[in-house]
C-alpha cells in the first residue's frame, strides 16, 4: 500500500547520511585496501616477482634449451626438466605456473617436415604472467617455423650444390615463404588447468573485497536500531509507509553503498595492484549481485536486531562464518567435504566463485548462475528482514 | 473529527490504556491530562498507526485507523513525547525530509519549511544541526516536524516537557495560534496549567481509565463544593497530627512539612482544621486556600496529586 516515493525518501536519507558520517570512506575503501595489499603481500608476493617456476616435458635438448635461454634471461621463468605426469602434478600443487611439451625429438621432427605440436598448459591462478609465458612460447614457435620452412623450402626448390649457393640464397627465399607460413598458425595447443583458480594475490583481493562488502552491509544495518533510538521510527511509520516499504528503502541504501564500495574496490586494486578482475560487464553484474546479496543479509539483521549490540553480533556471525565457509579465508577447496558442501549456502562462495572465474578469462554468461544465486539470497533476506520487521513492529 | 471507543491496549498481560473512549471534534484542543505511566503515549501511539489497538476502535473523519491506514496517515501530524529528529542533519533538512515522505516536492516543500522554521522563530537557525541546538530548540523543531505535511489534525505528546520558561510559552503561543488557523489538536501533558491554558475539553486519565471528561467548568464542578487548602507547618507532622486531621477533612497528603487538604466547605473546616493543628501542637508556617482546579479534582478523585 505504500508507494515507492516514501522508500526512495529513506533509501536517499540513509544514503546521505553515510556518506556524511566520518567513517565512511576508512571503513569501505581503506580498510579493504590495506588489508588486501598486507595479506597479497604476505601470501603471493605482487610487486617484484621472483621467476615463476615452468616445466620443460622431457630431457634438454637444443630447441628445448634455446626456449628456456630465452625465458630465463628475461627473469620470466626458471626451467624444470620433468615427465609430463610429475609436471602436471606440480601444476595442481601449485610448484610450477606453466609446462610447455615439445615434440620428443625436436631438431628431427622440424626437419623431417611432420606435424610439430606444441603443447601448453597454464595454471589459471596465475594467468597473468602465464599469458606472457605463453605468448612467448608462441614467438619462439613461430620463428622455428619459419627457420624450417626456409631451410626446406630453399632446399627443394633449388637444390643449390654448395653451402654458398644455399647461404645466399636464403634471404630471398625466406621472405617469400615467410608469408606463406604466417597464414598457417602454430600448432600450439593452450589449456588452463582448472583445481587452482586465481593467484593468492587475486584470489584474496577477491576473497576480501566479498567478505568487507559484507562486512560492511551488516555493519549499515544499525541504521534501522539508530531510528529506534532516536524515535524517528514513530514519524516514519506514521507516515505513509509500511514497515516493509521502510526496510526495503533501507536494503535499497546498503545495496546502493555496497555496490559503490565493491565497485571502487574493483577499481582501486586494478589501477594500484594490477589486479585482474575480468571482463568488465560481468565483473558489474558480479559487483551488483554480491552487493545485493550482501544487503540481503544486512536486510536480515535490520528485520531481527533491537540494538546495536544485536546487529553487531549478528554481523559478526554472518561475516565470520560465511566468510570461513565460503572461500574468504581459506579457499573452498581446502576445507573438508562437508563444508564445501556447505560451503554453498553462503555469498562468499558464489561471488567468490563468479569473480575467479572472469579473472580467469572466462566470458560473463558462465558465471549466470552465481549471479542468479546472489541475487536469490538477496531476495530471500529482504523478504525473511520485511518479514520479521512486520511481525515485531505489529506486536 | 476523532472518535476513539473503548480503546483498549497491552503490553503483554498489563493493561496500559484500558477502555478508553472520548471524541474531538474539528477545530478543538483536547487535553489528555494525567501523571507519568497514565496511558496517554499508549493512547496516541494506537491513534498514530504505530501499533495496533488490542480492543475497541478508532475513526478518524469516519475512517478507521486500522482498515484504512493509508487515508487516516496523511489526516494526522505527530509529535512524540521524546525529540525525535536527525541530529546530524539540520534543522531545514529534519523537515525537507519529513514533507518528503508524504510526498512534498518541490518550491512548495520548501516554503512549507521556511514557514514552520519561522513559526518556530528559529529561521534564522535552519542551517544549523539539530545536535546543536538547546533541547527546547529542539522541541520546536519536532513540533514544526509533524507539521510539514498540513495535517488536519495534530497530537503532540507533553510538547513542554523538561524545557526553559521562553520555550514553553512559545510552543503553547503556536499550539493556539495553530488552532485558531483551523489545526485540531490533541494535547497530552501531566501540567494541569497548561491544559487549563489551552485545551477546551479535557479528559484527565489515570492508570489507563479516563476518569473524568468535559470541558474546565464542568470538571470544577465534578470537584463540587470541595477546596484546596495548602498548609506550611514549621515541622514535619506527627502520626498524631495527621489522624487528628482526619475526620475534618476530605483528603489529605503530605510532602514533608507541607500539607495538602480537600474540605467540603472551608468556612466551617478551617477553624476546626487550626484548631486541631493548635491541640496537638502543631505551628503552621504558612496557609493559602485556593479556587477547586484541575489537581483538586485530580486529588479528589484519585486521592494522589498529579506530579507525584
Ligand atoms: N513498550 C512497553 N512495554 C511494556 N510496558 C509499557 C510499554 N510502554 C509503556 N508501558 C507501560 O504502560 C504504562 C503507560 O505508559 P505510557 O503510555 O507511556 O504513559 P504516559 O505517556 O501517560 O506516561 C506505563 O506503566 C508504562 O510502564
Ligand atoms: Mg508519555
Amino acid at each position: 500500500m505504500s508507494g515507492w516515493s516514501p522508500v526512495l525518501r529513506v533509501t536517499q536519507r540513509d544514503l546521505l547520511a553515510q556518506l556524511r558520517s566520518r567513517s565512511f570512506l576508512v571503513q569501505t575503501l581503506l580498510l579493504p585496501m590495506i588489508l588486501t595489499f598486507i595479506i597479497g603481500n604476505a601470501l603471493g608476493g605482487s610487486q617484484s616477482p621472483a621467476p615463476s617456476p615452468v616445466v620443460m616435458v622431457g630431457t634438454e635438448n637444443r630447441v628445448t634449451k634455446a626456449l628456456a635461454d630465452v625465458l630465463m634471461t628475461r627473469q620470466l621463468a626458471s626451467i624444470i626438466y620433468a615427465t609430463k605426469a610429475a609436471g602436471q602434478q606440480m601444476l595442481t600443487a601449485g610448484k610450477a605456473i606453466v609446462l610447455i611439451e615439445f615434440p620428443v625429438d625436436p631438431e628431427r621432427t622440424l626437419l623431417r617436415g611432420r606435424e610439430f605440436p606444441i603443447l601448453v598448459m597454464l595454471d589459471s591462478a596465475s594467468f597473468f604472467r602465464g599469458t606472457v609465458i605463453q605468448s612467448i612460447v608462441q614467438g619462439f614457435a613461430q620463428q622455428l617455423q619459419t627457420t624450417r620452412a626456409t631451410l626446406l623450402g630453399a632446399v627443394r626448390a633449388l637444390k643449390p650444390a654448395t653451402a654458398q649457393e644455399l647461404a645466399a640464397l636464403l634471404p630471398t627465399v625466406q621472405q617469400k615463404v615467410q608469408s606463406d607460413f604466417e597464414a598457417r598458425a602454430p600448432q600450439i595447443t593452450a589449456t588452463q588447468i582448472t583445481g587452482r583458480q586465481a593467484g593468492f594475490f587475486t584470489y584474496y583481493a577477491i576473497a576480501f573485497g566479498v567478505m568487507f562488502t559484507l562486512l560492511s552491509a551488516t555493519h549499515g544495518a544499525g541504521s534501522l536500531v539508530e531510528e529506534f533510538e532516536r524515535g524517528t521510527i514513530a514519524r516514519l511509520l506514521s507516515a505513509p509507509l509500511t514497515p516493509a516499504g521502510l526496510l526495503i528503502g533501507k536494503f535499497l541504501a546498503l545495496w546502493a553503498m555496497a555496490t559503490f564500495q565493491l565497485g571502487s574496490f574493483v577499481l582501486l586494486s586494478s589501477l594500484f595492484y594490477g589486479v585482474r578482475w575480468g571482463e568488465p560487464l560481468g565483473v558489474l553484474a558480479t559487483v551488483l549481485a554480491t552487493a545485493a546479496a550482501a544487503a540481503g543479509f544486512g536486510g536480515i539483521i535490520i528485520g531481527l536486531a533491537t540494538s546495536f549490540e544485536q546487529v553487531n553480533v549478528l554481523g559478526l556471525i554472518f561475516v565470520l562464518v560465511m566468510s570461513l565457509l565460503g572461500g574468504s579465508m581459506y579457499p573452498v577447496d581446502a576445507l573438508p567435504g562437508i563444508a564445501q558442501q556447505l560451503s554453498r549456502l553462503t555469498y562468499n562462495r558464489w561471488s567468490i566463485e563468479a569473480f575467479q572465474l572472469l579473472s580467469s578469462g572466462v566470458g560473463s554468461l558462465v558465471i549466470a548462475l552465481d549471479v542468479a544465486v546472489l541475487m536469490g539470497m538477496a531476495v530471500a533476506g529482504l523478504g525473511i528482514g520485511a518479514w520479521s520487521l512486520s511481525k515485531r513492529l505489529a506486536s | 473529527m476523532l472518535v476513539v471507543t473503548e480503546l483498549h491496549k497491552k503490553y503483554g498481560s498489563f493493561v496500559a490504556v484500558d477502555s478508553v473512549s472520548f471524541r474531538i471534534n474539528d477545530g478543538e484542543v483536547y487535553g489528555l491530562l494525567g501523571p507519568n505511566g497514565a496511558g496517554k503515549s499508549s493512547t496516541i501511539k494506537v491513534l498514530s498507526c504505530l501499533t495496533k489497538p488490542d480492543g475497541g476502535h478508532v475513526q478518524i473523519d469516519g475512517l478507521d485507523i486500522v482498515a484504512q491506514q493509508a487515508q487516516v496517515k496523511t489526516r494526522i501530524g505527530i509529535v512524540p513525547q521524546d525529540i525525535a529528529l536527525y541530529d546530524d542533519f539540520s534543522a531545514k533538512e529534519n523537515l525537507l525530509f519529513f514533507g518528503r515522505l508524504y510526498g512534498m516536492h518541490g518550491a512548495d516543500l520548501r516554503k512549507r519549511a521556511d514557514e514552520l522554521l519561522e513559526a518556530v522563530g528559529l529561521l534564522e537557525r535552519g542551517k544549523d544541526h539539530v545536535g546543536s541546538f538547546s533541547g527546547g530548540m529542539k522541541r520546536r523543531i519536532n513540533i514544526a516536524a509533524g507539521l510539514m505535511h498540513r495535517p488536519k489534525m495534530v497530537y503532540l505528546d507533553e510538547p513542554t516537557v523538561g524545557i526553559d520558561p521562553q520555550s514553553r510559552r512559545l510552543i503553547l503561543d503556536l499550539v493556539k495560534r495553530l488552532n485558531t488557523e483551523g489545526l485540531t489538536v490533541l494535547f497530552t501533558t501531566h501540567y494541569m496549567e497548561e491544559a487549563e491554558e489551552l485545551c477546551h475539553r479535557i479528559g484527565i486519565i489515570d492508570f489507563g481509565k479516563i476518569i473524568a471528561e468535559g470541558t474546565i467548568p464542568e470538571l470544577r464542578a465534578v470537584a463540587g463544593e470541595v477546596s484546596p487548602i495548602e498548609i506550611e507547618l514549621r515541622d514535619v507532622p506527627t502520626p498524631q497530627q495527621l489522624e487528628a486531621l482526619g475526620p475534618i477533612v476530605e483528603s489529605l497528603t503530605v510532602d514533608g512539612s507541607r500539607l495538602s487538604l480537600l474540605c467540603r466547605d472551608s468556612k466551617t473546616a478551617l477553624p476546626a482544621i487550626l484548631q486541631s493543628l493548635a491541640q496537638t501542637g502543631a505551628r503552621v508556617h504558612h496557609l493559602e486556600m485556593d479556587e477547586p482546579d484541575l489537581e483538586t479534582v485530580f486529588l479528589k478523585l484519585t486521592g494522589r496529586r498529579l506530579r507525584d
